[in-house]
């Protein structure tokens, strides 16, 4: 998978429940997913258009994980959100 | 058993290009007073499920009180949103067990810029929301989509979207006329009857349940509505019971003659007999009209016959001025001489 920075797909509209779950819908495929907490705040990492390292570094503050850890599950979950179109690759 | 659509308040935060301006004017919640009332009769009146609208009703400055007091009179309850209040409310709405029959949100397009034309930037991504949040909590919704010219051509789309939202169904219903700055969205007959039969066709084929709202056309002149089965009634944002939802901000142009009494001043028992009464002499005139042959093919959508029916029994009707400047004149002297 690409390194590259990562962006909320446009047509995706996101919405938070009760402080620890996000549902993503793309407006395009009318798909819905559900991200836990630690997608969460992943996701509102790249609303905010943290890059990898800084979204891997927000998990490290937050939960009890090793650098190698916190990486490791950005990286799944970008590489996911790219595939089912809710995260595209950003222009630099 | 009665439904009574309730509206909670005439205040909004869209202003869609099709509404009513009475409808978002913004005067007023439906008064405490009337709403005791209205809590403490229904059930003894045969009512049990009140439907609440507005405006926006989730506005009502008491809301969720109102709710509260409907569930614990042991009435059902349901509501129309436009969806953009409802990221605030979903955790508390799901403790209501079965009272709560489910929300219908209102989208007036399949694609986000055919509905934020109508309703206003953002206000298609708020409904989305709030569909993400009913299926995630498993609350049932629906959705509703009024017919104009701006998204007659989205009827296919409409239908494919609720059912890949997890929509409990779609319904479509009619612009009423009269709509204030509404002329450039209304259908002509002609539109209206082939977006229903476009509908009842793509119908059959629909893997959700896809409906229309009573003003549709009928072969027979004589509609069974809710209104007209003594079925469902409504009470406007200022306790004016009332015939019709659909009539409802037609009321100033019909002289109030789709009125049965205030419940500020009136117990709903009364009033409710009023409209059986209205329902009554309603229908005989209809038939008398009918067999005379003098109905046109208009009055077979039955919503434009009711306006009509109203408006020819109306003694005294407000009229909207029409002020044009002459030549000389500048429009304050021109308005001046309007009033």
């Amino acid at each position: 998978m690409s390194q590259g920075a990562i962006a909320p797909h446009p047509d995706v509209v996101d919405t938070e429940l009760d402080g620890h779950e996000t549902v993503l819908l793309h407006l395009g495929t009318k798909k819905y997913f559900s991200l836990n907490a630690t997608g969460s705040v992943i996701w509102q990492c790249l609303k905010q258009g943290l890059e990898r390292e800084a979204i891997a570094r927000e998990l490290q503050r937050r939960y009890d994980v090793s650098a190698e850890r916190a990486a490791q599950s950005v990286t799944i979950l970008l590489d996911a959100l790219v595939e089912q179109r809710l995260a595209c690759h950003r222009e630099q | 058993m009665i439904r009574l659509v309730v509206e909670l308040t005439d205040r909004c935060n869209l202003r869609c290009a099709h509404c009513f301006d009475d409808r978002h004017a913004g005067t007023g919640d439906l008064p405490d007073v009337v709403l005791q009332r209205l809590l403490g009769e229904a059930s003894a009146c045969g009512v049990t499920h009140l439907s609440f609208t507005g405006g926006e009703p989730t506005l009502h400055r008491r809301f969720r009180e109102i709710v509260r007091d409907t569930v614990e009179s042991g009435l059902t309850f349901s509501f129309v949103s436009n969806g953009s209040t409802f990221p605030r409310l979903y955790s508390w709405l799901a403790g209501h067990g079965k009272a709560f029959l489910g929300v219908t949100f209102s989208l007036d397009g399949a694609r986000e810029r055919t509905h934020d034309r109508l309703r206003g930037p953002g206000s298609f991504r708020s409904v989305m929301r709030a569909a993400s949040i009913c299926v995630a909590r498993r609350l049932p919704f629906t959705l509703n989509m009024v017919l104009t010219k701006r998204n007659r051509h989205e009827i296919e789309a409409m239908i494919e979207l609720a059912a890949r939202l997890g929509s409990g169904g779609v319904r479509f219903g009619h612009l009423m006329p009269r709509s204030p700055g509404a002329d450039d969205l209304e259908l002509s007959l002609d539109e209206r009857l082939a977006a229903e039969q476009e509908i009842w066709d793509r119908r059959s084929r629909a893997t959700v349940p896809v409906g229309m709202a009573p003003g549709y056309h009928a072969d027979s002149p004589f509609f069974p509505c809710g209104p007209l089965e003594l079925e469902e009634f409504n009470v406007d944002y200022r306790g004016n019971v009332t015939l019709c939802c659909h009539l409802s901000g037609n009321g100033e142009h019909l002289g109030g003659r789709d009125r049965a009494g205030n419940l500020a001043h009136a117990p709903l028992r009364e009033c409710l007999e009023r409209l059986e009464t209205m329902v009554a002499e309603y229908r005989a005139a209809k038939r008398r009209r009918f067999e005379r042959g003098a109905l046109e093919p208009r009055d077979y959508s039955p919503c434009l016959y009711c306006v009509r029916y109203f408006e020819e029994t109306a003694p005294l009707q407000v009229v909207r001025p029409m002020v044009v400047a002459s030549a000389g004149e500048d429009q304050e002297s021109a308005c001046h001489k309007a009033r």
